[in-house]
């Protein structure tokens, strides 16, 4: 060939490199990002294998995390007020119509028919169980507390002594009333702090009398505050003897679902159609109406410790079927982890199944990320000499390591991208099939999804990388 | 800048290495004295497992010494650390392979602007420089935007050689640089390299072919580890007239 001489004067070699507004990093993401590409188009079954491994998992991911959100938010909130040692029995045989587990739950309608099947000596023969710290029936309803001029609407139960138990109340002035008081059913009353403090401002509300509803109660004890639960006000409460309350004031009324007050945000009906989304519990009691005056709905059951929860239950189980007369086989009258626990059990499981759900994403996000390892390997083994030529030519190590790790990157968030697209798609096919899961495909998920998806490639193209920036140039450069 | 000027551009004293394989220690080196003058060419020749390419490992910083000295322009190039030494191939030395060793899916110019990159010299700048460089080499600057599969091996060597001219560097280690050519590009070569050489550049090149050899202005042999013989050669053959000498006989026959 000739040699240019016209083009070429003076000297052929060149100066040192100037070095100014030099950028590495910049273009090192960039170059690694097209050499990504690159190997890809290269080994084009091998990158979408790899890539639809990333997005599965990623989808999964998606859909997980926005299901996880709208559960949080239509979750029935604050079912609180009945702490882990407390086992909740209904005197009704509970069931729900569909399982909460959709997680749709806007609100909660329970149906209630029959009266309920708990008696006195119920309550007196579960007092004897061994691990029973407390049992007190608990029934409830809102009504209106006059003192004087003042009045005030607020939640009445009936209870035992034990509610101080099961509620951890305890007594500020004056006492509360006696097992004794609630056997010959008398109008006696302890204040929660909210009642008092809006009844009596002036203090001084032991031995004062206020009406509920049309019956006179004379005050002998206000409680200790105990604050709020969520939005629950504890102290907004008015608590009178079990059998006062069911002769006296439900008397009063219309037949009212009679549990431990519903649980805030629940929506507690007795009839009409559940507006579309809600949960509906049906509350079957005995056939016999007189009962339903001297029945108690619900009796709750404070245990010494929460592990021996699981013996009280089968032991409460045992003992009403027995003085039910209940023979194995047949359905129980009652419920144990009743209403209450109904729901929280449902949640549970909802969570269960999100869980279920997460593993299953979290598998298919970790064979994605087998597989990233995997292809960045081989590709690592392919390409040692390019791998000596970078650094022959002056790559550092971290150089190598930031290029081939970038690479791994790039396959997992193109699959991430397209994973979170997947699970947007699939949250709304979900939406149409499942009635009241509205669809909201939050900015939360997609950010779990790419998190998870750069999570994938860093943890998965580490070791390829390190792998190729161990790279021994003067081997890698020996092969032909 | 005489004193620049007279530094070594490689002073090696008692190189040596030593390295396992299987269970057998091989001394490669054993204990080599060396100096390299700005401007040198120097060839180094041996037969296989004389020590000459773990030598020229050495010398181009792929490798570290078991024990002895080493300064590649005035640098103690034994106290650097590992990101150092990447620094030091980047600025200081250029490589030239046998097998060419270009990025296969890049162009001549992408493989060219490779050093620039890992000086975080990129765009234009880095472009502009690598052109250069191509122009140097002799690449016809329409082969700039090939890739490798897409040249002769002449131009892949002419790229490769653009490639280790690109960063200004003090040194270039050519292995076996006409080893997979015919002798007429292999000349062509030694042509590129002679006016590179001409210009001032320090080239070291190792071959084991005397022909070749007899391009450069230095003979060092290696054996068994040792330089056995350093001998300078005054008036070193020209690659061009050897080209017009074998244009002249082909015409002839």
């Amino acid at each position: 060939m000739s040699t240019p001489d016209n083009e070429l004067s003076g000297r052929r070699t060149l100066p040192p490199l100037d070095l100014r507004g030099s950028t590495p990093f910049g273009q090192t993401v960039v170059l690694a990002a097209r050499s990504a590409f690159a190997s890809l188009g290269v080994h084009k079954l091998r990158g979408a294998l790899t890539i639809i491994g990333i997005v599965v998992g990623v989808a999964g991911i998606f859909v997980i995390a926005n299901l996880a959100l709208l559960v949080r938010t239509a979750t029935v909130r604050g079912i609180g007020g009945l702490g882990a040692n407390v086992i909740d029995v209904s005197g009704f045989t509970l069931s729900s119509t569909a399982p909460l587990a959709t997680g749709a739950g806007h609100g909660l309608v329970v149906r209630v028919s029959g009266a309920p099947s708990l008696t006195a000596a119920d309550v007196e023969a579960l007092q004897k169980l061994p691990h029973v710290a407390g049992v007190t029936p608990r029934t409830g309803t809102r009504m209106q507390v006059q003192a004087g001029a003042r009045n005030w609407t607020t939640q009445v139960f009936g209870a035992y002594p034990g509610i101080q138990i099961t509620q951890g109340y305890s007594v500020q002035q004056g006492a509360f009333f006696s097992q004794a008081d609630v056997a010959a059913s008398k109008t006696v009353a302890v204040l929660g702090q909210t009642v008092a403090k809006q009844l009596f401002p002036g203090g001084n509300a032991v031995g004062q009398q206020i009406r509920i509803g049309s019956v006179d109660f004379s005050v002998v004890g206000v409680l200790k505050p105990l604050g709020a639960n969520g939005d629950q006000d504890l102290d907004d409460v008015v608590v009178v003897p079990a059998s006062t309350f069911l002769q006296r004031l439900m008397g009063s009324g219309p037949a009212r679902m009679t549990s431990g007050g519903p649980p805030p945000g629940a929506n507690v009906k007795t009839g009409g159609g559940p507006p579309p989304g809600v949960q509906v519990f049906q509350a079957q009691g005995v056939q016999d109406p007189a009962l339903a005056r001297a029945n108690f709905p619900d009796v709750q059951v404070a245990v010494d410790d929460p592990s021996n929860v699981p013996t009280v239950k089968s032991a409460i189980t045992r003992a009403l079927e027995q003085d039910h007369g209940i023979t194995p086989g047949s359905k129980d009258d009652f419920t144990v982890g009743g209403f209450l626990q109904g729901v929280e059990t449902a949640q549970q499981a909802a969570s269960t199944i999100l869980w279920g759900m997460g593993a299953i994403a979290a598998i298919a996000l970790l064979i994605g990320g087998f597989g990233v390892a995997n292809v960045m390997l081989a590709s690592v083994a392919e390409r040692q000499r390019e791998i000596g030529v970078r650094l022959a030519v002056g790559a550092s190590v971290a150089d190598i390591f930031l290029q081939f790790l970038l690479e791994a990157l790039t396959v997992s968030v193109i699959g991430g991208l397209l994973g979170a697209l997947c699970g947007a798609a699939l949250s709304l096919l979900m939406s149409t099939q499942l009635r009241g899961l509205p669809f909201a495909p939050s900015w939360l998920a997609v950010v779990a999804a790419l998190v998870a998806a750069v999570a994938i490639g860093l943890i998965f193209g580490a070791y390829p990388a390190r792998r190729a920036a161990q790279t021994d140039p003067i081997q890698a450069l020996r092969r032909a | 800048m005489t004193k620049d000027e007279d530094r070594p551009v490689i002073r090696v004293e008692k190189l040596t290495k030593d390295y396992r394989m299987g269970t057998t220690m091989v001394h490669a080196l054993r204990g080599i004295d060396l100096t390299v003058r700005r401007g040198e060419m120097v060839a180094i020749m041996g037969p296989s497992g004389s020590g000459k390419s773990t030598f020229l490992n050495l010398v181009g910083c792929l490798d570290r010494p078991t024990a002895g000295q080493y300064w590649l322009d005035g640098i103690a190039v034994s106290r650097l650390s590992t990101g150092q030494l990447a620094t030091v191939r980047n600025r200081k030395i250029g490589f030239v392979f046998q097998s060419f060793h270009l990025l296969p899916r890049a162009t001549a110019l992408e493989n060219v602007t490779l050093p620039p990159l890992y000086a975080g010299v990129v765009g234009a700048p880095a472009r502009r420089r690598g052109l250069q460089a191509l122009e140097a080499a002799q690449l016809p600057l329409d082969r700039a935007r090939h890739q490798p599969s897409e040249l002769s091996g002449g131009e892949q060597q002419r790229v490769a050689i653009a490639r280790s001219l690109v960063t200004g560097p003090s040194l270039i280690l050519a292995d076996e640089p006409t080893g997979n050519l015919d002798t007429r590009t292999g000349l062509e070569v030694m042509a590129v390299l002679q006016e590179l050489h001409d210009d001032g550049i320090t080239i070291v090149l190792v071959t084991h072919e005397p022909d070749i050899a007899a391009y450069c202005g230095r003979v060092v042999r290696f054996q068994d580890g040792l330089v056995v013989d350093d001998a300078p050669c005054p008036s070193p053959k020209r690659a061009e007239d050897t080209l017009a000498a074998l244009a002249t006989k082909e015409v002839a026959s």
